[in-house]
């Protein structure tokens, strides 16, 4: 058995689990796994415990509750009705059909983790993984699917014998889900057929690091079809992420059927067949619910909302001001909701009494947006022409209130901007949480006032930067934009989201206040063709950092060169499930170990 | 033209609409606002002037009619004269490009706007039935097709307001230039299969490239590029007028090029036995470019850049995989052509008289290499000057040999900058230099008379920007390297977005009497952080910006009308199912004059 410290030495080898378990130790022994291999599922049996970081098992006799062979390789489930919420059931029911997907349908052959001459194991040695065993050790909360942050426990053991026998063990099925994902990054494809692992005897215990581990994708500056959606998430939640944030509004198109409101995207889509209908928009919620990852609708108000204007005029103010857009937004085109209109008031009303309870079967929380709200706009609106804070600010606390009351009403938990709290000192119920993304500092100030925070800097965690400026230039302005950067330059390349410590400058008596935090994809300049290779697999850097910590058990930050390669392989998994994911390195250097490092001395 | 803008000042939105969309954008063309219809059952009529008068027409079927002076085609061949394949190809491309991709530009007409002409199913409505095809003889073309190398390039379009359209051309590359602006003229109509319109005609296009050589260079070493990547790539560069694909066919990390009279080349040089170029692979791609106007030309760098040779023979290779490979070459592994040896001029011998006759069928340049020798692999000490002309004496050898082989089967050679501007050797006088590390080395080399390509790594290297891939020398100490710490940039850093590359002028401060000099320019995709899954996201739409400066000329302001064509190109390749980048968000695409600072 090789502890985890050695792990870099064999690094080529493959044993590149991805996030990094907390506990991880194998060996060396090569076995099969064959496709009819008979999954087990037992509940209802003692708890993992997780504070001491070590293995206690309480309860060690597992009784039979549920002992049955399950099998089912069409576990979609998009025909449950809207309201019928997930059971750790189906989340387990799920994760053992893509188990053996990812096994035996969506995997790779590992040559570039070896050196060219390498030997592939023997088929005909092969001793066959008898059994995988599912142990379900708690009773579990009913919101397994769609849990608030912390409340429902995502810890796993796995336990891989050399003679083959499987286990996972843990308190929850997002949990089970969790080690069976884990279970999936032990194996190859064989050249000739058929599937191994050459790392028996397995030993993992894992824990999240941060409970809201998460992707923000914006699908309104360009829209993205339901499979678009659905692939990324599955990439998600092959890299234990648990929060799936969808922009899914903004000033560029409305692509949601709100049927209340049937003008909002029949006139605010980009076209008429580029919008998510009611049913795409529950199938996608599903589709990440039933794999562990809650999804979370952001309607962006009261900025980014011009494209309202299409189908309400009249509740929009500084409609799509031209050509001096920037006075007014930061993004063409400019236009707010009112701030004091009770039309305005109705018409959310009305959104959120149709949106709200079709969200709340899978998710417990609602994004009411609030970044990058144009103080200026409000000189044009007639409810209130100023833009002056001291007028503007009551206005705006109302406006929030509002919402956020109707929100709770609708049994879910708001989540804003961080400008809402640290630009226009709104008082934000203790329930509600804000997400950061202009800096550390920011998030430090969140949590001094004592609101839980989720972290995203923009100048780590941006996933559209660095790609040059989107805006044309005026004749007269672009000779001097040479080399037309963008705001946000340069491209946040893995190693720079992988350096990014959600903890850094938080005091250590607010620490448990950063719930986690979000990579960011904004989609100024990514539609469909290039989505894949914009998000990964630079957003599993992300990942790990959340699910893992960004500091190792020894409280170093964690090293790049233990990381590369793993993630390389992370890179070839998720391009042998059809995501199409940037190399990182050239197989020159992970073929051939950590020989592509500068300044290596020998 | 004064009708349209009179059609103009009525209809105030048409005027918001792009008046063409053409990339590269032609260097003369005039145009109406009347609309031509074409259907799928529009004919090829090809007629070469050049050939001996006959009278004969020859139907081919599926409305391809040829007119060859004389050359009638026996009966039963299915290519009758192999020499107009590629503009009967060219035909089909566009007849199938408009019918079967069916580009209709929503995305660029505000919502809801009625773009589209209505269906006119009477009779009368004016349709391009025929597009005829003529090549004719120089004496035929226009003053200012004359006198230049590349007249075979050029090209006239018209398509009159009842739908005569006719493209004339002194070569077929001109005629397939022709037939792909031709294309990207029409449309698809939403509300009609067998529709397509254009709403400019009359349509009147005097074109010619700015410059001979219009390339990429694409690295298959690095990375695995399979062939039929090569095949995509291609195809796109067809619809940019390229002409040249370089395929930067080996280097350090793998071999992937069978060389079947040196078989353990790729057998142990190659990544893996599935990541290997066949000699069929090979030749099917460099016909494909035929097709299409475009030379496929192999490079294999030497002395430098070879490492993946030892893993065959290792004997031929100094200071292979040596540490720290920082001491002997710019990036791992380490390791050259060992000098002064006669086994390593047996083995280039071997390799040239196999590949160079090959590469010779389709093209006449083959690129030696030479970039990036490291004085250090040789072990005969400092950087002195006399350690500089015992190495540059043996390279001269090398070299030698290697141009000899090429100039044996007519190839023009091509080699990087240093060879001539670091190294002082003497090279053949029609030897193309291709200069890479900055405007400076092209005055350099047209200042000692040769002729030069350009593609500086400041503007052209689409590469650069994706941060980092070497790893820290330690978690601890990352080292002074500033690769090794935030924001980990590459050395090449910042990523060259599409105005970097439009805006790059490497005739800035030349004199005219020495451009004449200058054949063109490459855009450089090397394969470090790029491989197969990613290659047409990293060289589309970015290639094409080059592309538009190859053809059109340099100097050129970025405007909102480039970003528009630009992102109406976009479309196209992804039609043809190239995962080209994004230009601009549709937002911008569907208001016009919306998203300017």
């Amino acid at each position: 058995m090789k502890s985890l410290h050695f792990l870099p030495l064999f690094a080529s080898l493959g044993a590149a689990i991805w996030p990094i378990p907390v506990e991880y130790s194998h060996g060396e022994t090569v076995l099969w796994i064959s496709e009819d291999v008979p999954f087990y599922w037992t509940a209802g049996a003692g708890n993992v415990n997780v504070g001491s970081g070590s293995l206690i098992y309480q309860n060690a006799n597992i009784p039979n509750v549920l002992h049955r062979p399950r099998w089912n390789d069409d576990a979609s489930g998009e025909n449950k009705t809207g309201t019928e919420a997930l059971s750790g059931d189906d989340l387990v029911n799920y994760a053992i059909a893509q188990t053996h997907r990812t096994i035996f349908k969506k995997s790779f052959v590992p040559w570039k983790f070896h050196p060219r001459d390498w030997d592939q194991p023997h088929p005909e040695e092969a001793i066959y993984i008898s059994q995988v065993n599912l142990e379900l050790l708690q009773d579990e909360p009913e919101d397994v699917a769609k849990p608030l942050a912390g409340v429902v426990d995502e810890s796993y053991t796995l336990s891989l014998t050399e003679d083959g026998k499987t286990t996972i063990r843990a308190n929850s099925s997002v949990g089970i889900v969790r080690g069976l994902t884990t279970f999936t990054q032990l194996f190859f494809k064989h050249s000739l057929g058929g599937a191994y692992t050459t790392l028996a005897p397995v030993e993992v215990f894992d824990a999240p690091k941060f409970p809201h581990r998460g992707l923000n994708l914006d699908v309104s500056r360009n829209f993205f079809s339901k499979n678009d959606i659905k692939r990324t998430i599955d990439a998600v939640a092959y890299n234990k992420m648990n929060r799936f944030h969808l922009h899914i509004t903004d000033s560029q198109s409305w692509p949601l059927e709100i049927p209340a409101l049937p003008g909002l995207s029949e006139k605010g889509a980009y076209r008429p067949d580029l919008v998510y209908s009611v049913q795409d928009f529950k199938d996608i919620q599903y589709h990440a619910a039933v794999q562990g990852v809650e999804l979370i609708t952001e309607i962006d108000m009261p900025g980014h909302t011009s494209v309202i204007a299409l189908s309400y005029p009249d509740l929009i103010a500084a409609f799509n001001i031209q050509p001096n857009w920037d006075m007014y937004a930061a993004e063409p085109p400019s236009g707010t909701l009112k701030l004091n209109s009770s039309a305005v008031n109705d018409f959310l009303g009305t959104l959120f009494d149709d949106l709200l309870p079709r969200i709340s079967p899978y998710s417990s929380y609602f994004h009411t947006g609030g970044d990058e709200v144009n103080k200026n706009a409000y000189e044009l609106d007639d409810t209130v022409k100023s833009n002056d804070p001291a007028v503007l600010q009551p206005l705006m606390q109302k406006f929030v209130d509002r919402n956020h009351d109707q929100v709770r009403s609708l049994g879910l938990t708001p989540i804003v901007w961080e400008e809402m709290l640290l630009d226009w000192n709104l008082t934000l119920g203790e329930d509600v949480i804000v997400q950061s993304w202009q800096s550390d500092e920011a998030v430090a100030q969140i949590v001094a006032k004592g609101h839980k925070a989720l972290v995203g800097n923009y100048q780590y965690w941006y996933l559209d930067c660095g790609k040059g400026q989107w805006l044309d230039f005026a004749p007269s302005a672009a000779a001097n934009a040479w080399p037309y950067n963008d705001y946000c330059a340069p491209f946040h390349n893995w190693r720079l989201i992988y350096s990014y410590d959600p903890l850094t400058g938080v005091p250590e008596e607010h620490q448990h206040l950063v719930l986690g935090g979000e990579a960011h994809m904004w989609a100024e300049q990514t539609d469909p063709v290039n989505l894949d290779r914009m998000v990964w697999p630079r957003a599993a850097a992300a990942a790990e950092i959340l699910w893992s910590g960004a500091k190792d058990a020894q409280g170093r930050n964690r090293s790049q060169i233990e990381a590369s390669p793993r993630l390389s392989e992370m890179r070839e998994r998720l391009v042998a499930k059809g995501i199409g994911a940037e190399p990182i390195q050239m197989p020159y250097c992970t073929m051939n170990g950590t020989q592509c490092q500068l300044g290596y001395a020998s | 033209m004064a009708s349209l803008w009179g059609f103009c000042l009525v209809h105030f939105f048409l005027c918001t609409l792009p008046v063409t969309a053409l990339w590269p954008q032609p260097r003369n063309l005039t145009h109406g606002a009347s609309t031509v219809w074409i259907s799928p059952s529009v004919q090829l009529r090809f007629i070469d002037e050049r050939s001996a008068p006959s009278h004969v027409w020859r139907s081919l079927g599926d409305g391809i009619q040829y007119f060859l002076g004389g050359l009638l085609p026996s009966q039963g061949e299915e290519k009758h004269n192999p020499e107009h394949d590629d503009v009967v190809a060219a035909f089909e491309r566009a007849r199938g490009f408009i019918f079967n991709h069916r580009f209709v530009p929503r995305k660029f007409h505000p919502r809801k706007f009625a773009f589209e002409p209505r269906i006119d199913e009477s009779e009368n409505a004016p349709h391009v039935k025929t597009l005829i095809v003529t090549l004719t003889s120089l004496k035929g073309a226009t003053a200012e097709n004359r006198g230049r190398a590349s007249s075979d390039e050029s090209y006239q379009l018209r398509i009159s307001e009842s739908g005569i359209a006719s493209i004339t051309a002194s070569g077929s590359r001109g005629a397939i230039y022709g037939i792909d602006t031709f294309a990207q003229l029409f449309y698809a109509h939403s509300l009609s299969v067998t529709e397509g319109y254009l709403s400019i005609a009359p349509v009147h296009i005097v074109d010619r490239p700015a410059f001979d050589h219009r390339g990429v260079n694409l690295d298959i070493s690095r990375n695995w590029i399979a062939p039929s990547d090569a095949i995509r790539v291609l195809e796109a560069m067809a619809h940019c007028k390229f002409n040249k694909l370089h395929l930067h066919a080996s280097d350090a990390q793998s071999w992937p090029l069978d060389i079947p009279s040196l078989p353990g080349l790729a057998e142990k040089g190659a990544y893996d036995s599935s990541q290997i170029w066949s000699p069929e692979d090979l030749r099917w791609v460099q016909r494909y470019g035929q097709l299409r106007g475009i030379e496929v030309y192999l490079e294999i760098d030497i002395p430098g850049h070879t490492t993946s040779v030892a893993a065959s023979q290792p004997e031929l290779i100094a200071s292979a995989y040596r540490e720290p490979w920082i001491t002997y070459a710019a990036e791992p592994p380490a390791g050259q052509l060992t000098l002064g040896s006669a086994d390593v001029m047996a083995f280039l011998k071997t390799l040239l008289n196999d590949l160079v006759p090959r590469n010779a069928e389709v093209s006449s340049h083959f690129h030696l290499g030479g970039d990036e020798v490291n004085v250090n692999v040789y072990g005969l000490g400092s950087d002195s000057s006399a350690t500089k002309d015992k190495i540059r004496a043996e390279v001269q050898t090398i070299m030698d040999q290697a141009f000899e082989i090429a100039s044996k089967y007519k190839q023009t050679t091509i080699v990087w900058e240093e060879l001539l501007l670091e190294w002082n050797l003497t090279l053949p006088s029609n030897t193309i230099i291709q200069t890479w590390r900055s405007n400076e080395a092209l005055a350099q080399v047209l200042d000692r008379g040769h002729r030069v390509l350009f593609g500086a790594s400041t503007h052209w290297y689409l590469d650069c920007g994706h941060g980092a891939w070497f790893d820290p020398a330690t978690p601890e100490r990352p080292g002074p390297d500033p690769r090794a710490s935030p924001p980990y940039m590459d050395q090449c850093a910042p990523y060259k977005n599409w105005r970097t590359i439009y805006s790059y002028n490497p005739l800035e401060g030349l004199s005219p009497k020495q451009r004449h000099l200058i054949a063109g320019g490459e855009v450089h995709m090397w394969t470090e952080m790029t491989d197969s899954e990613t290659l047409d996201g990293m060289l589309w739409p970015r290639a094409a910006a080059a592309a538009e400066v190859l053809w059109t000329g340099t100097g050129t302001p970025v405007s909102e009308d480039t970003t528009r064509r630009l992102a109406e190109l976009r479309e196209r390749l992804v039609l043809e199912g190239v995962k080209a980048g994004m230009v601009q968000m549709e937002w911008c695409l569907r208001n016009k004059g919306g998203c300017t600072v």
